[in-house]
């Protein structure tokens, strides 16, 4: 015969063994994180050969742009009555188109490369998805409605005049200081600074996120024990919060892991919404400035 | 396939059910009812044994869900409906879920250029244990914030409300039965459907880990055993499955062996799980290493199927009857 007191001991084993499984993936995670900002930090320095962590200026740059960070995306109407259209992400890729920078008064070039990795703010990645006017919303939404919805691109570029941090090889070519793609790496051009991001998403971690879940974990656990012991109403009240706890605490790692991804890797989704409800079909007045493409 | 159909169109037709096999799948979740109705009722019942079969028995109940959400097992679709909900209860997840994530999404190994929300690479820890333990918690969450995205475009409406039905079921009776007997439920009815709904996730990772995904015939592991098959309701013939969609479940064997057999490198048919599983996860420490399966399918002799954007729309009709 199980008891309660013996099933009890099951469930909160269980509900520790899964919690701890989320705190060793997030730890891991940050663990890695961690390890890159002190690659970054190791590197850190004037832009002499060899390898190196540098902010510097864009001076130049092919087309306008050193590079982008490009997100390739599906769209599809949004249920219910309002005109929505709900953004899926589907390739996320940096480019690194090329052009030349000023760090401690030497200019640098930057060739083209692909497979290098490109950063930029939330804040900036999230306003160059916005529904840019009526006109682009109009052309989007009648696609959007058909099965195979509409695609567009998001492309954030990193133009000239921006402070950037870079890390790669910088190696003389032919008396012109060229950055290169470190030996274990990816060449990184940020349009914010790294070492700050990455510190921010650690210290997440370890002060918040680890000290939040054990704390989650914690509450219920002490008050399923208050005694009787899975007996009482207040041991039933843990009961019962632990439950909720451990559905709550499976999205929060994934929530958590989705946070910690690399800002070359970030999601981007977005929802548009009628820009203009009220006169929904009436003429658009601003031209399309986004590449839209009906796959319809 | 055709042939099949029209055999079967020629047969009797069974009463009730779809097809004479659905019996088999009856008979699980209606011996799994049995099994928690007796732990919930009958302290006597609070043993290992009741326990232990009702977690195994809320195993099988996720796969006759899966296969319920392929192909309806009854004749009349408000049965089918209903028989939604029965299944959902059993497993404290929403049976009307298989639908996007399984049947659209894991069919093709692709969210529409994203990954499958069940790759096994979305666990990456060292000790190869801890991947299968820890995959449905990431698997999991995975599943339902890419449902909840999925529901959010328009025309799903059925959809969302088989979904709000399903949940309204089985939240309901589960908190019904919780606020006459807290902890008989917590112990001997919700540790039960929870083992079952985060096996049949974690049987993702078993099936596809290591294998590759990008080809037509060596995308699975396959469990081949015929007592495991039986009980499995042929769960075990996965690349078939995968690719014939449309195949009933009790078909599976005749085709797997026609079809996946001379394309299959022979590393992913597995005569056992349990064998499978200790070989694995528990005498090794890392994972082990991917090797290319693919080479069993370029020497064999190349087979026309239709391509995945076809069998994911074909999913999607079957599903929406079921």
């Amino acid at each position: 015969m199980l008891s309660n007191e013996i099933m009890g001991w099951v469930a909160l084993w269980i509900l520790w063994g899964n919690t701890a499984l989320i705190l060793l993936a997030a730890l891991k995670r940050a663990r890695t994180l961690a390890r890159r900002r002190a690659e970054l930090l190791a590197h850190a320095g004037d832009p002499e050969p060899g390898e190196r962590f540098f902010q510097a200026r864009v001076v130049a740059a092919t087309g306008g742009a050193l590079g982008a960070f490009v997100v390739d995306q599906l769209g599809r109407f949004g249920a219910g009555a309002a005109r929505t259209v709900h953004w899926h992400d589907r390739h996320a890729r940096s480019e690194i188109t090329g052009g030349t920078v000023e760090a401690e008064g030497r200019r640098l070039t930057i060739e083209p490369t692909d497979g290098g990795e490109v950063w930029l703010g939330a804040d900036e990645v999230d306003a160059a998805s916005i529904c840019p006017s009526r006109g682009v919303f109009e052309e989007a939404y009648p696609s959007a409605k058909k099965t195979r919805g509409v695609e567009r691109e998001v492309r954030v570029p990193i133009p000239e005049g921006r402070t950037v941090w870079v890390h790669g090889v910088v190696e003389d070519r032919a008396g012109q200081a060229t950055v290169a793609p470190p030996p274990n790496g990816k060449l990184l051009v940020a349009a914010m600074n790294p070492v700050v991001w990455l510190g921010r998403r650690v210290r997440f971690v370890q002060l918040v996120f680890v000290p939040g879940i054990i704390l989650g974990a914690a509450i219920p656990t002490a008050l399923a024990l208050q005694a009787p012991v899975f007996d009482s109403p207040t041991s039933k009240l843990g009961g019962l919060l632990g439950l909720a706890y451990f559905l709550v605490v499976l999205p929060a790692g994934t929530a958590l892991r989705d946070f910690l991804r690399e800002p070359s890797q970030r999601f981007v989704r977005g929802v548009w919404a009628d820009p203009a409800p009220a006169t929904s079909t009436a003429a658009a007045s601003a031209p399309a400035e986004l590449p839209l493409k009906g796959r319809g | 396939m055709a042939e099949e159909a029209a055999e079967l169109a020629g047969a009797a037709r069974p009463w009730l059910v779809s097809h004479p096999a659905e019996w088999r799948q009856v008979g699980i979740v209606a011996t799994y009812w049995c099994l928690l109705g007796s732990m919930y009722f009958v302290p006597a019942c609070r043993n290992v044994v009741f326990l232990g079969a009702a977690c195994l028995f809320s195993f099988l109940n996720a796969v006759v869900i899966h296969n319920h959400m392929h192909q309806g097992v009854f004749q009349s679709k408000t049965l089918n409906h209903a028989w939604r909900r029965i299944l959902s209860f059993g497993a404290l997840y929403p049976a009307s879920v298989n639908l996007p994530s399984h049947n659209l999404v894991h069919h093709h190994f692709d969210d529409d250029g994203q990954p499958d929300w069940a790759a096994p690479e979305n666990v990456d820890f060292k000790w190869n244990l801890l991947n299968l333990i820890h995959f449905p918690n990431v698997a999991g969450p995975n599943t339902f914030a890419g449902v909840q995205r999925w529901a959010a475009i328009g025309g799903r409406e059925e959809f969302k409300r088989q979904y709000v039905y399903d949940n309204v079921f089985m939240f309901g009776l589960t908190g019904a039965l919780m606020v006459a007997d807290f902890w008989t439920t917590l112990f001997f009815i919700v540790i039960p459907q929870l083992y079952g709904a985060r096996c049949i996730l974690r049987i993702n990772i078993i099936q596809h880990d290591r294998c590759d995904t990008t080809t037509e015939w060596n995308h699975s592991r396959n469990f081949v055993g015929r007592a495991f098959n039986w009980i499995m309701c042929n769960n075990g013939y996965h690349t078939i499955h995968h690719n014939r969609a449309g195949v009933h479940w009790s078909e599976l064997h005749t085709w797997h062996q026609r079809e996946v057999v001379p394309r299959i490198d022979p590393s992913l048919d597995e005569p056992s799980m349990i064998k499978y599983l200790a070989r694995t996860y528990l005498l090794p420490r890392k994972r082990p290493p991917a090797i290319d399966v693919a080479r069993a399918e370029r020497r064999s002799a190349p087979l026309a199927i239709e391509s995945r954007d076809v069998r994911r729309a074909q999913a999607a009709e079957a599903g929406a009857r079921a």
